[in-house]
């Protein structure tokens, strides 16, 4: 794809993401016009102020990100693991993550930067986890991707258990759990931000070695590439960028999945291109996507995790459909 | 120069290379052997992709293995069976990865990065292609496209020191006029470096290479010119074949006695 074209889809996608923010913050009980979200958002003034400032900015923040940074990490996986079907929920990093956010819930407490630590913790843990048992598999991407699946079932297990056996907080962190951008406040955001822009810029710059990780390892490894370095960093970055999204939102499906594969129709496999362009196109396809869940039975709320999986599973099997059609892999 | 010296590898307990010794200088070679013998083992241990159980594989007297990644990738590019040029990127993206170790995190391709792509490309004559993706290409211009990312991986080595491309089976698959044409511009390129190639088609590597050796059971069983290897005790001793190797008007042929089996 031809760099100006390139820039086209970005200037677009961007665009619709601005747009889709502004809109964000501009729906909900209280209606605004657009000028008025911007004047609220800018001076601060009045109850606008206050209801964009305090309850919708951070809102329509924490699905930019979260929704930039889910496909961002999948579209790594895909490209470590030369596998469409690699992403952070297959294989099991944000199940890992979300038990590592109910822990702290249940058992510590709610303080921001407890949560986004304990996820991480548990994210990563189940990273070296599911590596470990994949090497007993040979390292094949297959063994990799069943580990996934046999972790995630299996941390959701103790998952539910956990929820069992004290069930006073079962509500909150059941919301947790499918998925919600609700409980997004500036503490939390100042937590999770930093980190998942410093993940995602991480794995923006490693798009050249995951480019010439698709020629095969060994056709890598020849050409220069330092293999097990860029695997750990990548696999690191991704646990560091899903579980800093799973404290901000909970576990939210699909997105990490179906982003990349629209984004690969536009733009082809480079990565180059296709990291920064499916970080901007989620994060406008999560803030819209929340503007829906939060107005669609309004005043009452649908879980975002509940709507991305009722939109993404039957696009992702079109998609699947399609690529069987016309692939070539 | 590659030097390999009494090289031993084995495989779950099965001697696979038992002591070779090799030098290895410009030019065109060609490795031959039947199915089994051990030459793309001995490829993959002189781009260090496996570790020899004993002995040392050495560019300039450097052991392969124990050179960085990115400086021993600046001189050594290997392509191996059944490669790919990578996802859905344009070949010019492809071969430009063979750039890779000329660049950094932060450092894209530099000016010189860029030319050596377009003269390996040209050379290769894939320019025409250059904008489509590598995966709508048939076997010869995947091929071609190959030979083009290593070539340009080597192309400036640095210090215009000894460089050397390893290709393994690299005609395997392809019809007869893309073999020829493929060898034609491996011999080219064999001017001003070291190609070692694995091949099957006894034929083909008589009437290209400069230098032939023949693999079997894990050792070297002949090695010089092709007039001096492809003896028909050869061909019966390694491929227990009935053939000589016969020249007409300077050209090599494989002649069978009946169906030479």
């Amino acid at each position: 794809m031809k760099k100006s074209r390139f820039a086209l889809y970005m200037c677009i996608f961007g665009a619709a993401a601005v747009l889709s923010a502004l809109l964000g913050c501009a729906a909900g009980a209280a209606q605004m016009s657009l000028p008025e979200v911007i004047d609220a958002i800018f001076t601060g003034s009045g109850t606008n102020g206050i209801i964009v400032r305090t309850l919708r900015l951070p809102r329509v923040l924490a699905a930019l990100l979260v929704g930039g940074a889910l496909p961002v990490c999948g579209c790594a996986l895909q490209g470590l693991f030369k596998n469409p079907m690699a992403d952070t929920g297959i294989l099991g990093i944000s199940a890992g993550a979300s038990l590592g956010v109910t822990f702290c819930l249940l058992f510590c407490s709610k303080a921001a930067g407890l949560i986004s630590t304990f996820a991480f913790i548990f994210g990563c843990l189940t990273v070296v986890l599911i590596y470990g048992l994949s090497r007993i598999c040979r390292g094949s991407t297959l063994g990799l991707i069943l580990s996934g699946v046999c972790v995630s079932a299996f941390l959701s297990a103790i998952q539910n258990f956990l929820l069992m056996s004290d069930n006073t907080k079962l509500e909150q962190v059941y919301g947790f759990m499918m998925g919600s951008l609700s409980g997004a406040s500036w503490q939390q955001l100042s937590w999770s931000a930093p980190l998942i822009i410093t993940g995602c810029t991480g794995i923006m710059l490693l798009a050249r070695p995951l480019n010439l990780l698709q020629s095969g390892s060994e056709q890598a490894v020849s050409a220069g590439l330092n293999e097990p370095a860029v695997r750990v960093a990548l696999l690191a970055l991704s646990a560091l960028v899903c579980s800093s999204a799973v404290a901000l939102s909970g576990t939210i499906s699909f997105v990490g999945l179906i982003i990349p594969h629209c984004m690969r129709y536009l733009t082809g496999g480079d990565f180059r291109r296709l990291l920064p362009l499916s970080f901007v196109c989620g994060s406008g396809f999560m803030v819209l996507a929340d503007l829906l869940a939060r107005t669609v039975i309004a005043p009452l709320e649908l879980p975002i995790g509940v709507l991305t999986a009722i939109l993404g599973a039957p696009l992702f099997f079109s998609l699947m459909v399609r690529r069987r059609d016309g692939a070539k892999d | 120069m590659l030097r390999i010296e009494n090289l031993r590898f084995s495989y779950y307990g099965k001697s696979i290379i038992n002591g070779i010794d090799l030098d290895i200088g410009t030019g065109l070679t060609v490795l031959l052997g039947p199915n089994g013998c051990g030459k793309t083992t001995l490829m993959r241990l002189m781009c260090g992709h496996l570790n020899p159980e004993s002995g040392s594989c050495t560019l300039d007297g450097r052991e392969i293995r124990t050179i960085p990644a990115r400086s021993r990738a600046r001189r050594l590019a290997y392509v191996s069976q059944r490669g790919y040029a990578g996802g859905d990127i344009s070949v010019r993206d492809s071969v430009l990865l063979g750039r890779y170790a000329f660049t950094g995190i932060l450092r894209s391709y530099s000016a010189l990065d860029i030319s050596a792509a377009e003269n390996a490309m040209a050379r290769c004559g894939v320019q025409e292609l250059a904008d489509r993706s590598v995966l709508a290409l048939s076997g010869g211009e995947l091929q071609r496209v190959l030979l083009a990312k290593a070539l340009a991986q080597i192309y400036y080595a640095p210090g215009s020191a000894f460089s050397a491309l390893l290709l393994d089976e690299p005609v395997t698959g392809l019809d007869i006029k893309h073999q020829l044409r493929f060898m034609a511009l491996a011999k080219e390129i064999s001017a001003e470096r070291c190609v070692m190639a694995v091949l099957h088609d006894i034929e083909l590597a008589a009437r290209f290479a400069q230098r032939i050796i023949v693999i079997k059971d894990g050792r070297i069983f002949a090695d010089g010119s092709p007039a001096e290897v492809l003896t028909a005790d050869v061909l019966k001793e390694v491929w227990e074949i009935d053939g000589s190797i016969s020249y007409i008007s300077g050209q090599p042929f494989l002649k069978l006695s009946g169906d030479g089996i």
